[in-house]
């Protein structure tokens, strides 16, 4: 069925290409958004990975998994991205973090609002702590559900280097994670004792 | 038996790829050892940190403006097809005039004078079919004669090929009468 849909957009079938894009629409705009850490170069990336996979779909080998191929194309987007990103803060993207988004009558409540926005800012504050290629494989291992072998198909490492890069990012997360905690602790101390104080 | 602090184990211990043997040693090892229980600790809340983490939206009209995309690129290519065949054949043009290029008048020598030499034979031939007809004052048999002759060399190959079986089966019939009688 997919590889009909494959063949079908490879000769310019337009309804096959919408059916293409979106069956793995939720999949690269995630691994981007995880990657990159905010909606708009999420969106920018995604948008680019998706017409470089369609419009190099003679390259693809038809018969093997698309998920891993099309999620490699958009780490490796994502990736150059990132090394060409330069550390300024931008005006327009302080609200890509989702912090102006709530209005009055959104699905959600402010609050559920407020505390998936905190969630969010706190799994890109682990993130951050990676390079672009063990996020990469962080991201398809927890968010895109490839197994061991898919990710090493889409990132171009044997599965001893992707077992053994998933779990120093973990690590390396945990630690990090660890820490934030302690300092949130530690913050939340000294608050009641200033309050105690006062 | 592996070491219990080696990434190794620990890779096996978070895979849950430990055999029954060594998930005791290993769960009699996190009671003993303070450092190994909260790293392990750890990296159970990171796994539900994570699988806890809420799905990005995705923007509005995302699946349209990609398809919009696929269908500006693939429009983009095929333009650029055609200008690359066409700059292609320009340049095996100029190749061709750059190498070809000193020949070229003798080239165009040769020609003028092949249409010289036709002119020349065609204007000698009319001469002296003119002649001709006005020294004999017989205009018919030759203009009749240049007719049959344009006809002849005219004609398509297949109504000759034609005429020339015909031709032989009428030669072939006339022998065959005469054998008879």
């Amino acid at each position: 069925m997919e590889e009909d849909c494959i063949l079908a957009a490879l000769n310019g079938d337009q309804q096959a290409i919408t059916e293409l894009v979106q069956t793995y629409q939720r999949s690269v705009f995630g691994l981007c958004y995880r990657m990159l850490g905010n909606s708009t170069d999420a969106e920018e990336a995604a948008q680019d990975a998706l017409v470089k996979a369609i419009m190099n779909l003679q390259t693809f080998e038809v018969g093997r998994p698309f998920k891993p191929w099309v999620l490699r194309i958009a780490a490796n987007l994502c990736t150059d991205r990132l090394r060409r990103r330069k550390p300024v803060v931008s005006l327009d993207a302080m609200g890509d973090d989702g912090a102006w988004e709530w209005q009055a009558g959104a699905d959600i409540s402010p609050e559920a609002h407020m505390e998936h926005r905190e969630r969010n800012q706190q799994i890109r504050d682990l993130l951050d702590t990676l390079g672009p290629l063990d996020r990469s494989i962080v991201t398809m291992f927890y968010w895109q559900d490839l197994s061991y072998e898919e990710i090493a198909q889409a990132t171009d490492l044997t599965l001893s280097a992707v077992k053994s890069r998933l779990f120093r990012a973990r690590r390396a997360m945990a630690e990090n994670l660890r820490q934030q905690q302690e300092h949130t602790v530690g913050m939340e101390v000294k608050e009641v004792t200033y309050v105690g104080r006062a | 038996m592996w070491d219990v602090h080696s990434d190794e184990w620990w890779m096996h211990a978070l895979e849950g790829t430990l055999t029954g043997e060594e998930q005791r040693v290993w769960e009699l090892h996190l009671c003993e050892c303070t450092a190994c229980r909260e790293e392990w600790a750890a990296l159970a809340q990171l796994d539900l940190v994570l699988n806890a983490a809420p799905e990005p939206p995705l923007p509005v009209n995302f699946a349209q403006n990609t398809i919009a995309k696929v269908l500006h690129a693939q429009r983009r290519r095929r333009v650029w097809t055609i200008f690359g065949s066409i700059a292609t054949l320009f340049l095996a043009a100029v190749i061709l005039l750059v190498a070809f290029g000193p020949a070229l008048p003798e080239i165009s020598r040769a020609a003028a004078a092949i249409n010289v030499s036709r002119d020349v034979l065609f204007q000698a031939l009319m001469r002296i079919a003119v002649q001709v007809i006005a020294a004999g004052k017989m205009f018919t048999p030759v203009a009749l004669g240049v007719a049959a002759a344009c006809f002849f060399f005219l004609m398509p190959n297949g109504v000759l090929a034609t005429l020339a079986i015909v031709m032989m089966r009428k030669k072939q019939a006339a022998q065959y009468i005469e054998v008879q009688s």
